[in-house]
């Protein structure tokens, strides 16, 4: 570990923390229905949409309304993702590489997979998705999931800032308003600045450029008997990427429109962009905690959330560097160690799988921010991190991404947290447990452990059954713990709506295209229910003056409660299946073996 | 075919799922509520 890597790490929070406060107040004048400087120009644009679709702005939603209006809308967007992609070599528009139909089972999977804000993607991009599928079908996917788990969270947060309310809001106010007035504009400024360092956008054919080296390539055939070819050429795939990156990062959807998503160079050209893409994924994030403040008139209870999550970002971001910074132990004794451990002119550590210009600083902060929220974007191979690096992404899919977090499914699963934290601090002091005013009681506590059950019931079932199964085990590079971990991380990831992955496994089988698609939909919708439940739940409640009996949200007391709540929880539901995979390999990498 | 299957249970899972706001809601009329 370097000064200069944790001076890098310092200024990326320093600059979210700076953006937290005005982007949070205005999201709350957003979705408050107030005047904002956009206005004169969207105020047309909303009016003229709400026209057209037979949307009533003034009437407001119960839980189960608004609930309802989510999974009509997901299940449109599903399907129409998934004809797009099916019919994409028919759609003569924006195809130069006439890339064929994607196979159904792919559709499917990547269809649910962009509908939950996953973006697990198990397939090559550039060799797949023609410039209309990644334009219409997966990054307009990107903005709608995106302001779809912003309108939850504003939800959630209204359900706590409401009394004796029946209603949370309009589904079809709040995904509008989320998109004009929060993503577009941001994007728009975005993507010219990632155009600015070097990342491209156009509907060009792929170019073909003549190697200045030609390249010997040994293959083995079907039959056993090994072919050398000779490599005079190289195709630079191209097309419209700053788009669709602005948004892949903005709205923590992490999609790449390349293979290599965030270490290629058209996407992420420069260290100042991939400042930028760190910051833009915790963003929404931050800000809305500030936003949580406001609409309760509570901010500092927005900042006590906002530490939590910090809290917990740094406990991970420095074990995740500190582990990546040491050499590999089975690389004693040979050159590569040396490299390995370090001089003055270079910083040693674990390089495997990292770009050189970002360096080990950046890419354990990029791999760690990307999992605390649930973005998924990559700028190195999580699967080439030492064992206790690859547990941190890990882990932070496991404890439910609420660490700023996906855009608005961090700040309702961390608000999930609160309950639970709440109620805890109830049950210590022998009091009925409020919050913010509002008794929480056993119907709330009930659907919060419904939500906090389900997560880790999907992932690690799925799991264990991948790990039993011939299917299962044959997508996998690696054996032994490092296989597991493979496996774990694909169903945590999947069921998080991360996107991340351990790259070693291949997932383009028809059984992992299946259940993770599966595991996608449940791990985003079976969870947003009853998390709404509570929400309507708490709404219609009264709000309770503050006693000596309560127990105040914004100390430093709640956040320690707060962190300490994540952790066990998180703890005693993976921390055995985190022993069999990441642990071990660890332990038995410092004995000498490897897989 | 496949394309059928996949539409057809794309439909289950929203279908199951509003069932599952239902569920939910009934919940709340359970003899542990306050």
């Amino acid at each position: 570990m370097t000064a200069n890597g944790w001076l890098q790490i310092g200024v990326f929070f320093v600059l979210v923390l700076l953006i937290a406060k005005p982007l949070g107040l205005y999201m709350a004048q957003v979705y408050e229905r107030k005047r904002t400087w956009l206005d004169p120009v969207l105020g047309p644009v909303e009016r003229l949409l709400y026209k057209l679709t037979g949307v009533d702005a003034d009437v407001e939603m119960k839980w189960t309304e608004y609930a309802a209006s989510m999974l009509i809308f997901s299940l449109a967007t599903l399907l129409l993702t998934y004809a797009v992609e099916r019919l994409q070599h028919w759609i003569p528009l924006w195809n130069p590489q006439h890339l064929p139909a994607v196979e159904p089972y792919l559709a499917w999977s990547t269809a649910g997979s962009f509908t939950t804000n996953t973006n697990w993607q198990a397939y090559v991009p550039e060799q797949t998705m023609s410039y209309l599928t990644q334009m219409f079908g997966l990054a307009t996917h990107n903005f709608w999931s995106a302001a779809v788990g912003m309108a939850l969270a504003v939800a959630f947060i209204r359900g706590i800032a409401r009394r004796e309310a029946k209603t949370l809001g309009n589904f079809w106010v709040d995904l509008t308003r989320g998109i004009l007035w929060v993503l577009a504009p941001i994007c728009i400024v975005y993507a010219l600045a990632l155009v600015s360092q070097g990342a491209i956008q156009n509907f060009k054919p792929y170019d073909t450029v003549k190697l200045l080296e030609p390249q010997h390539v040994t293959t083995t055939g079907t039959d056993g008997k090994t072919v050398t070819t000779t490599v005079t050429t190289q195709t630079i795939a191209q097309g419209p990427l700053a788009s669709q990156e602005a948004i892949k990062m903005l709205g923590t959807n992490g999609g790449g429109f390349m293979n290599a998503n965030s270490s290629h160079p058209f996407e992420n050209p420069t260290p100042f962009s991939n400042l930028m893409e760190m910051v833009s994924i915790f963003a929404i994030g931050g800000g809305l905690c500030v936003t949580l403040g406001k609409l309760t008139g509570s901010p500092k209870h927005g900042w006590a959330v906002f530490a939590a999550m910090s809290i917990l970002w740094f406990a991970g971001v420095a074990t995740c560097y500190w582990a990546e910074s040491q050499p590999n132990s089975m690389l004693k004794g040979v050159d590569q160690h040396t490299v390995q451990m370090g001089a003055a002119q270079q910083a040693g550590g674990n390089m495997e799988g990292k770009e050189v210009r970002f360096g080990i600083a950046n890419s354990a902060l990029f791999a760690t921010v990307t999992t605390d929220a649930s973005c998924g974007a990559v700028n190195s191979m999580h699967d080439s991190f030492m064992p206790l690096g690859g547990m941190v992404p890990l882990a932070n899919i496991m404890t439910g991404e609420i660490i700023f977090g996906g855009v608005g499914a961090g700040m309702y699963g961390m608000l999930i947290f609160v309950v639970v934290t709440v109620f805890i601090a109830g049950l210590m002091v022998g009091r009925t447990p409020e919050y913010l005013g509002k008794k929480v009681e056993a119907y709330d506590v009930q659907l919060s452990m419904l939500y906090l059950l389900i997560f880790p019931l999907i992932i690690l079932g799925f799991a264990a059954i991948s790990a039993l199964l011939p299917a299962g085990l044959a997508s996998l590079s690696n054996k032994g713990p490092h296989g597991l971990s493979q496996i774990l991380y694909a169903y945590t990831s999947a069921v998080g709506n991360n996107g991340s992955a351990f790259a070693g496994l291949n997932a383009d089988t028809h059984w992992y295209l299946v259940t993770q698609g599966v595991a996608m939909l449940a791990g985003r919708f079976l969870m947003i229910v009853p998390m709404l439940a509570v929400a309507g739940n708490l709404a219609t409640k009264k709000i309770a003056p503050a006693s000596l009996g309560t127990f105040p949200v914004t100390s430093g007391l709640f956040t320690t409660l707060l962190v300490g709540v994540i952790v066990i929880v998180g703890a005693l539901t993976f921390f055995p299946a985190l022993s069999l995979g990441p642990i071990l390999e660890h332990l038995l990498l410092r004995s000498g073996m490897s897989f | 075919m496949t394309d059928v299957v996949f539409l057809a249970a794309s439909i289950v899972f929203f279908v199951v799922a509003v069932l599952y706001v239902y569920g939910c809601q009934r919940l709340k009329g359970g003899r542990n509520d306050a």
